[in-house]
């Protein structure tokens, strides 16, 4: 099950925060090499992590981190409006309180990023379209690598081009990457073949139950 | 840019095709603006092109193409060799970059000069890696299409929106389904993984290799040699149809010959 933190659950998830920025320093810095992201504390924490951001945690029985990602609202800075606006260029990132942008997608576990960890994968996206849905979100853009991009073509998503692929990256040692900005039409029918694609039967979220129990995992029929 | 005005164009129309052949009117004009004239998009859905040529698309170079196929030039073309790119990461890459490898054979240097000699000088190939037991490719090639990351860019959206078309006007048409239904991932002529001839030896393999071990410490834990576990390795890889151990992991998945 995937944990949904946002500020009205944050103080619940402090440690497991931290322990996620961590996290992202080691993967991102630390092993993709994306030194201009480096920082004293080990703790990879950019503007785009605000009290807006909404974080999706993949955590296991004992509270540790597997994976993640977060989306915050294309009303603030943004990654495609900002860094990577320049390669907006068929069309520019909507700007609405209900088109998110997601990024800083990692898993933790070296198991869960090979072809056996797939289902986590799964279980990390369909939550946020879960999400999304829930909530009312019509898209979800972002930068991805092209190879990605082209996967999900097999996928019964719209997903539009807002650039073309193009080179980023590979100055002052950064690796270089190929990627394109995207945008991820979001409605019921999406989310519904999406589960059925991947065989994803059962509710991905985590509902928070407040003060009490605030990790307890809960099911839900979807509707 | 007038080119990123017909780019929106083109991905505009391409959700509108009906068929291959109007998928293919389409994309040949805005190829022509870019110096390409012969252009392929083959293995779609794992198959060969051979021997039967299907499934693919494109707007090819008939005299090209014939003598390729008529002089099996298939069999020494470094471009299939580095279907995956040339870095392995799904990158495109020029015909002159491969010209530029040293350990080209004669025989696949002999395949470039015929190319250029039929005024195609420069490609460009795009690889599609949809799925670990899915690699399509675009080949392109003209006589004056120019290194530039802009058009490179174009044409490479042009390749991924038009492949991904293809594989849902191949797929409706296969199964016989309307506009808007759910498509099943596989055309009904791909050639099926004989997954009952999968020994329990074989199955006890797939598993471990679902849990991310390798060759090596299967044959440590099976305790049988490395050399057998290669060759169950390859078994596997054969009656799955697949090119890579991924692959194998993904389609036993996908039969259920593992959890």
């Amino acid at each position: 099950m995937i944990h949904v933190i946002s500020k009205y659950n944050r103080h619940l998830y402090e440690n497991i925060l931290d322990e996620m920025f961590k996290l992202r320093h080691d993967i991102f810095v630390g092993e993709r090499g994306w030194i201009n992201l480096a920082k004293s504390d080990g703790r990879d924490r950019d503007q785009f992590d605000t009290e807006d951001t909404i974080y999706f945690l993949k955590l296991d029985p004992d509270m540790k981190v597997l994976g993640g990602m977060r989306m915050y609202p294309t009303t603030i800075d943004t990654q495609l409006n900002t860094i990577f606006k320049h390669t907006c260029v068929l069309q520019s990132q909507p700007v609405d309180p209900k088109h998110w942008e997601w990024s800083r997608y990692f898993i933790a576990e070296p198991r869960y990023r090979s072809a056996a960890g797939k289902p986590v994968h799964y279980e990390l996206y369909t939550a946020i379209l879960e999400y999304a849905l829930e909530v009312g979100i019509k898209s979800l853009s972002g930068f991805i690598e092209t190879s990605i991009f082209v996967q999900s073509g097999k996928m019964p998503w719209d997903m539009r081009q807002l650039g073309i692929p193009m080179e980023y990256g590979g100055k002052d040692g950064e690796p270089l990457g190929y990627g394109l900005p995207i945008q991820l039409m979001i409605d019921r029918d999406t989310v519904r073949k999406t589960k059925i694609a991947w065989r994803m039967v059962k509710p991905c979220l985590s509902l928070s139950l407040g003060e009490e129990s605030p990790y307890r995992e809960t099911g839900f029929r979807p509707r | 840019m007038d080119e990123f005005r017909k780019v929106r164009l083109f991905l505009e129309e391409v959700n509108k095709v009906e068929s291959i052949k109007s998928l293919e009117a389409l994309i040949a004009p805005l190829l022509a603006e870019f110096g390409i004239r012969h252009y392929i998009c083959t293995n779609i859905y794992g198959f060969s092109p051979l021997p039967d040529m299907k499934p693919f698309f494109g707007t090819w170079d008939s005299g090209w193409v014939q003598h390729y196929i008529q002089c099996g030039l298939f069999r020494d073309d470094a471009v299939t060799v580095y279907s995956n790119g040339l870095e392995n990461d799904g990158r495109p890459y020029y015909w002159s970059d491969i010209a530029a490898i040293k350990g080209l054979t004669e025989a696949q240097r002999k395949v470039m000069a015929e190319a250029w000699d039929a005024d195609l000088h420069e490609g460009l190939v795009i690889p599609l890696r949809v799925s670990d037991d899915e690699f399509a490719m675009a080949s392109m090639g003209g006589r004056d299409l120019k290194r530039d990351p802009i058009i490179q860019g174009i044409l490479h959206t042009v390749s991924i929106q038009a492949h991904r078309m293809a594989r849902i006007l191949l797929l409706r048409e296969a199964n016989s389904l309307e506009k808007g239904s759910f498509l099943p991932n596989r055309l009904p002529q791909s050639p099926k993984p004989k997954v009952e001839k999968v020994t329990e030896a074989e199955r006890e393999v797939l598993r471990w290799l679902a849990a991310d071990l390798g060759p090596g410490e299967i044959a440590t834990i099976r305790k049988r040699s490395l050399n057998t576990i290669n060759k169950q390795l390859s078994s596997i890889r054969s009656k799955l149809i697949v090119d890579t151990n991924a692959g194998a992991v993904t389609v036993a998945r996908n039969y259920r010959l593992i959890n």
